[in-house]
């Protein structure tokens, strides 16, 4: 099932994201074992190049023993007016359910990231991941987990991303989301 | 200063007077910062001492727990910087508020830790 995207320049959007049309898509496709994830995939693969630098170079690629499957690789050529401290590869997870993200799951995104040698990685989930941001526990406990090893994960949710109307809104988005949860990093263990 | 700097800051702990240890003072981000620097930097102010050897491993305690490439700890007094680099090519710098505040003038947030890790090299990896 394809996304009406908005049509606009390489920056910026000519009309909001139809945030509720967007939902109702990612429910309908839900169930569909075969377009599970497919359509954030989608998404996020028109989203993401609007930022300067950024670039899709593969999707669904799996690991040398097919034990995992990345659902998108990004490169980052660090433009100024983009993301110039990431380092590349980062690493997309999509995630179109209907109840949040639970902790085993994003621990094996952080492993992919591993693997992968990605500092980086963009988890985009229908309904968020499961724990508190401020406790630290659950899903959460996992991103703090490997921030101490110098893994960022950054969780975006269908509704944030509904709101984003530029490139520059979705950078700050994904700045604010990295700043404040290093500012909110502490022991968990 | 950050954001007098550019900087966009951000504090869990607003107004507060101390932060616990582990957790970072400031979180900062700016747009000339490097892959080799790092963004955001975490800044922790350090207003009431200016010794180094007994505040490093809290130092670097919160910095492996925020995750970051590059802690900058500002002191007062008029020592000179000091510089530690981790074996993941990760940053501690140790300075005074006016030597900071003499480079911000010049230099933007990614050049002012350039000159003060070009300052003092001999302690690398201290």
């Amino acid at each position: 099932m394809a996304l009406d995207l908005p049509i606009g320049d390489a920056h910026t959007w000519a009309t909001a994201l139809d945030g509720d049309e967007l939902k109702a898509r990612a429910e309908a496709t839900r169930n569909a074992a075969a377009d599970k994830g497919t359509i954030l995939e989608e998404f996020a693969a028109w989203l993401l190049p609007h930022i300067p630098g950024l670039s899709v170079r593969a999707t669904n690629t799996y690991s040398f023993g097919r034990a995992s499957e990345v659902d998108l690789t990004v490169w980052n050529e660090q433009h100024e007016a983009g993301f110039r401290s990431i380092d590349p590869p980062i690493l997309v997870e999509c995630k179109n359910w209907h109840e949040a993200v639970g902790a085993a799951e994003v621990a094996w995104f952080d492993w992919k990231m591993r693997l992968g040698g990605a500092t980086h990685g963009l988890l985009f989930t229908a309904n968020g991941i499961t724990g508190d941001a401020t406790e630290k526990n659950a899903a959460y406990q996992i991103i703090q987990t490997a921030r101490t090893e110098r893994r960022t994960m950054v969780v975006l949710t269908l509704d944030e991303l509904a709101t984003q109307r530029s490139a520059e809104d979705l950078r700050y988005l994904i700045i604010d989301k990295i700043c404040l949860a290093t500012a909110a990093a502490r022991q968990t263990v | 200063m950050f954001s007098a700097a550019g900087c966009r800051v951000y504090s869990e702990h607003d107004g507060a007077r101390d932060t616990p240890v582990g957790i970072a003072d400031l979180v900062v981000w700016h747009e000339s910062l490097d892959s080799e620097r790092g963004a955001p930097v975490v800044v922790e102010v350090l207003a009431r001492t200016s010794a180094t050897g007994a505040l490093i491993p809290r130092l670097r305690r919160t910095k492996q727990l925020t995750g970051v490439r590059t802690l900058l700890a500002l002191t007062t007094g008029t020592h000179a910087p000091y510089v530690e680099r981790d074996e993941g090519g990760g940053w501690i710098v140790q300075a005074t508020f006016r030597d900071v505040l003499d480079l911000l003038v010049d230099h933007d947030l990614n050049g002012a830790l350039v000159g003060l890790t070009g300052a003092n090299r001999a302690s690398d990896g201290a």
